[in-house]
């Protein structure tokens, strides 16, 4: 509980990292991940939710009965799923376009219920803020390195403009088809898993 | 905060209906404030199609809400077409093109569509197409309504024609649910690209000719997506689909018979860009 503000910020940029160290919320990472802007303004939503979740949930924690907490837990991130849905629809129609169910599927989220239940029903409103914000920022770390591989090697493009010219269009670049399909994300995940644990072999399960 | 208190039923009832109405109220207050933009962004989204298809959007640059409208009022013409008769129409009872919503009317009658490759289920009596039209409302291009079952699900979109009714001037696809780098190419303007210039039909013939295959050759062939061999047949069953005997066919043999068409039912009440005379 005594954690500091700053580690429970930066605690799950890497140590902690919601993705490649918990393994949570993959589902996502693989689907939105084949072009950069999808993965980060799937980022920015989830990072928005987990933060107001675990804000109002930890502002009402001492009064939500223990027998429905899960439930209510849920009620707060399903609404504050939809209304940052309808947001993007009214403002990044495009892009909401592009991640269709994925936003509405924050709901099911491991990260997003994990963070009310193990950190915002213990502790006060403000960390348990910084904490979603940490989480969500964990977790765009990684989404947004798998989106900018994907997207350049799989398009030659890096937020839809041509780095490397592809041959179709006169260029020199033939694309790697497998970086748009979902499978890419998983081998790049398990990348990103493998350098974190070499640069840290405290995340490394005792055999 | 004595636990007793918290797990009585009466507390749990009414802590529960507070977090829903509180939630409730949240969730249908963004809703109702934001309905207006979101309609505004669906419909602008769509014109935007039809204005590339029509090729008047220059690739790469974004134009805002309010431009995409009045390029949209100012060139493009809606129209309506019966489809059985190929006769272009006034209004269907009393409806006008601009309000007409083909595919309401279709589903609400419960109008099927014959057995087709192109798997489209509900086949309006008369559809509605455009007219890319000039200065002196002159038919320039016939943008024409696609849809089709692609690999995971419909591809909606539009062909657009010359004026002869058999020269392919662009495509383009405004929803679909293609796997993204293989069928999702379909958007690739480069593919795009390749369907100008094409005849949709063979000289003097009303059989559709035009068809997406490996290698493609000649005026009437479209070359296929890599590695998205079904997509590509469900482009060609819906160019066979729309642009046959059920689809725009006897419209288009019109055109082809007639010469280009002229704009139908051209009054200052159907072109909100024109200022109504003597009203």
């Amino acid at each position: 509980m005594a954690k500091k503000a700053k580690e429970v910020l930066f605690d799950p940029l890497l140590n902690t990292n919601p993705i490649a160290v918990q393994v949570l919320g993959i589902c996502s990472a693989l689907a939105v991940t084949s072009k950069l802007e999808t993965a980060i303004v799937m980022s920015i939503a989830l990072t928005v939710v987990v933060a107001l979740s675990n804000l109002s949930i930890s502002i009402i924690r001492e009064h939500i009965p223990s027998s429905i907490r899960i439930i209510v837990q849920l009620t707060i991130i399903a609404s504050l799923v939809i209304v940052t849905d309808q947001i993007l629809k009214a403002f990044v129609y495009d892009v909401a376009m592009q991640l269709s169910v994925f936003v509405g599927l924050i709901i099911t989220n491991c990260i997003v219920m994990g963070r009310a239940e193990a950190f915002a029903m213990q502790n006060e409103p403000w960390p348990s803020f910084v904490d979603g914000v940490g989480n969500g920022l964990g977790y765009s770390l990684i989404l947004i390195s798998v989106g900018l591989v994907r997207e350049l090697l799989g398009s030659g493009q890096i937020l839809g403009v041509s780095v490397m010219p592809l041959v179709t269009e006169g260029g020199w670049y033939t694309p790697n088809g497998l970086m748009v399909l979902s499978p890419a994300a998983f081998f790049l995940i398990g990348v990103a898993i493998w350098i974190m644990r070499t640069i840290n072999p405290d995340l490394i399960e005792e055999e | 905060m004595a636990s007793s208190k918290k797990d009585s039923p009466g507390y749990i009832a009414a802590f529960a209906l507070g977090v829903c109405l509180v939630c409730s109220l949240g969730v249908s207050s963004t809703a109702i404030f934001l309905a207006d933009r979101q309609d505004e962004n669906a419909t602008v989204d769509r014109q935007k199609k039809v204005l590339a298809v029509a090729g008047l959007l220059k690739p790469g640059k974004e134009p805002g809400n309010a431009e995409v409208q009045s390029l949209f009022e100012e060139r493009l013409v809606p129209q309506l077409v019966n489809l059985k008769t190929g006769e272009v129409i006034a209004d269907v009872e009393g409806i006008g093109p601009a309000e007409y919503e083909p595919m309401k009317a279709a589903k609400a009658a419960k109008l099927t569509a014959p057995a087709n490759e192109a798997k489209v289920r509900f086949l309006p009596e008369v559809s509605k197409i455009y007219y890319l039209v000039d200065d002196k409302r002159q038919v320039k291009k016939i943008i024409l309504p696609i849809e089709g079952y692609g690999l995971w699900g419909f591809l909606y979109g539009y062909l657009a024609l010359e004026s002869d009714g058999v020269t392919i001037s662009g495509i383009t696809y405004y929803k679909h649910a293609e796997t993204p780098g293989l069928g999702g190419e379909v958007d690739n303007p480069t593919w795009k690209g390749s369907w100008k210039g094409k005849k949709a039909f063979d000289e003097g013939s009303n059989e559709v000719a035009i068809a997406v295959v490996k290698n493609a050759q000649g005026e009437h062939q479209v070359d296929a997506l890599s590695g998205a061999t079904i997509t590509s047949r469900g482009v060609t069953n819906m160019m066979n689909f729309w642009l046959g005997e059920h689809g725009f066919g006897p419209y288009l043999a019109k055109v082809r018979d007639q010469g280009p068409p002229t704009v139908v039912g051209d009054a200052a009440s159907n072109n909100p860009s024109k200022p109504a005379e003597g009203a």
